[in-house]
């Protein structure tokens, strides 16, 4: 009984998808991670030094005299055993290689790993420095490291399409963790008053001296700011239920194409650049679940 | 877009056997899913229940850094807590403010950082612990700092802060007192003295 109602779960999950499917996901995921370790690169020197204020040895007195060491025990990283801001340096710069070795097919899974354990490893050395963008792509990268991407007969035969499960539970990990995200973020801006008053807009970037793009002339807008700010509520119930549940490709395709639009509003808006991206791809993962809709081939982007 | 025939392992259209393996493979992920999906809900609200199941899922979620911790999912409610903060020291004869931190270009990661490093220090004084929250401060100081100088941390208005919220006492303020050769950091005490100046008067008997 409880495996009759767990196997079509099971099946879900386990079934086969090609690596086609994969490909434009791991391509878009390395380059946002390339350029989220680059932008690392910009501020390593401030808080990792010797004697600075987020070095290993300022942490631990910190964390001693505060009664917490316990509680972050877990968030393990080697980088806690340098205060040499050129290794976090060194470090950084391996890391976008990984990143665009990634991008290009290298190493398959393995850099795939450990690119993860990359981000991981960053993440877990900045603490409470870390933020939205560190979980969502350390949750991503672990999703399509489980892909292997081979074609069984090392890519002699032109008709193989390298379907293994592992395809199948990476692309289907990733849409769910990125159905998860979207899902939460909005119900967790329902709970604001600001999105149902027409001013969420105008809240996603009042901190204007902490956003790249400052549009409070065209948010004063009383229109423009009410339109946007229902678009953004209404954007992602709806294009989450159309990817995953529109009977036609066209419906699938609109679905993606309004979570892309939230991302860029969430992005330009919000200045949440690395985040939305993440978002946006792991909303591509959805429309990739279904395997009719994977493209045949993908001759621009690496094997 | 056509459908594919040619598979070699779990071909299309013809459902796939579920094995053992399939099976544990789909309850780790379901249970990865719920241990993710409430540590996200954590950072809205978190009940006693999700609370325990945090505290087991803990180590699980900080060595993948699969967990959000503190930072909140959505992205704004617009309120005081969303306000961008500065930290600054200041001298009692120079208008100019000095700020602690090194410009960067707003709205990137490296301006975020310097953000959730203030919200660290904030939350540290909100919670009475002064002495942890100048422990974060005095890497910062600059060389260039003297006895009696101020730093204030300020939360910067918005377009939808109140003038209440902009003209509220800066959420830390603290005086630096040399003391053998190194800073103390002593925070003025302004909430406790504020509330002292409500009380009555005492009459006379």
């Amino acid at each position: 009984m409880m495996a009759r109602c767990f196997d079509p779960v099971a099946r879900w999950w386990c079934t086969p998808l090609p690596a086609h499917a994969v490909r434009p996901i791991r391509f878009a995921l390395a380059v946002i991670t390339a350029a989220y370790f680059a932008d690392g690169m910009v501020d390593a020197g401030d808080w990792f030094g010797v004697g600075q204020t987020h070095s290993s040895s300022q942490i631990a007195e910190f964390l001693s005299l505060a009664g917490i060491g316990e509680a972050v025990s877990a968030s393990i990283s080697p980088l806690f055993l340098t205060e040499s801001t050129g290794v976090y340096q060194v470090y950084l710069g391996l890391s976008i290689a990984l990143a665009l070795g990634m991008a290009v097919g290298v190493g398959g899974r393995y850099v795939k790993v450990a690119v993860w354990l990359a981000v991981v490893f960053w993440s877990n050395r900045l603490l409470w420095l870390s933020g939205l963008a560190e979980t969502s792509l350390s949750l991503s990268l672990a999703s399509i490291a489980i892909a292997a991407e081979t074609r069984p007969d090392g890519g002699r035969s032109s008709s193989n399409s390298g379907r293994s499960t592992s395809n199948g539970l990476s692309v289907r990990l990733l849409a769910v963790q990125a159905s998860l995200l979207i899902g939460l973020t909005w119900l967790g801006m329902a709970a604001g008053d600001v999105w149902w008053d027409g001013t969420g807009a105008i809240a996603l970037n009042a901190p204007t001296t902490n956003r790249t793009i400052d549009w409070t002339d065209w948010l004063m807008v009383t229109t423009v700011h009410d339109v946007l700010t229902t678009v953004l509520m209404v954007l992602p119930p709806l294009g989450l239920a159309l990817a995953w549940l529109a009977a036609s490709h066209r419906g699938a395709y609109a679905g993606l194409g309004m979570l892309w639009i939230w991302a860029a509003l969430l992005a330009l808006f919000g200045s949440v650049w690395i985040h939305a991206a993440i978002l946006a791809t792991g909303s591509l993962a959805i429309v990739l679940t279904r395997d009719s809709m994977v493209p045949s081939s993908s001759p621009t982007l690496p094997q | 877009m056509s459908k594919r025939s040619n598979d070699d392992s779990g071909a299309e259209g013809r459902p796939l056997a579920v094995t053992g393996i399939h099976r544990i493979v789909t309850l780790a992920v379901l249970v990865h899913l719920v241990v993710v999906g409430m540590s996200i809900v954590s950072t809205v609200g978190q009940s006693q229940t999700t609370a325990t199941w945090m505290m087991l899922a803990g180590p699980y979620l900080q060595a993948t850094h699969f967990g959000l911790d503190e930072t909140p999912i959505y992205i704004t409610h617009g309120k005081r807590v969303d306000q961008p903060r500065t930290l600054s020291i200041e001298r009692s004869d120079e208008t100019r403010r000095r700020s602690l931190l090194p410009a960067r270009w707003a709205g990137m990661g490296s301006d975020d950082r310097q953000q959730r490093m203030l919200r660290a220090v904030e939350s540290l004084v909100d919670a009475d612990q002064p002495s942890l929250a100048a422990h974060l401060i005095a890497p910062l100081i600059p060389p260039v700092a003297r006895d009696g100088d101020i730093i204030v941390m300020r939360r910067e208005p918005t377009l939808l802060s109140s003038a209440e919220d902009d003209t509220s006492p800066p959420p830390y303020r603290a005086h630096l007192v040399s003391k053998d050769e190194d800073w103390s950091i002593v925070q003025w005490p302004e909430t406790r003295l504020t509330a002292a100046s409500d009380l009555p008067e005492p009459t006379a008997p």
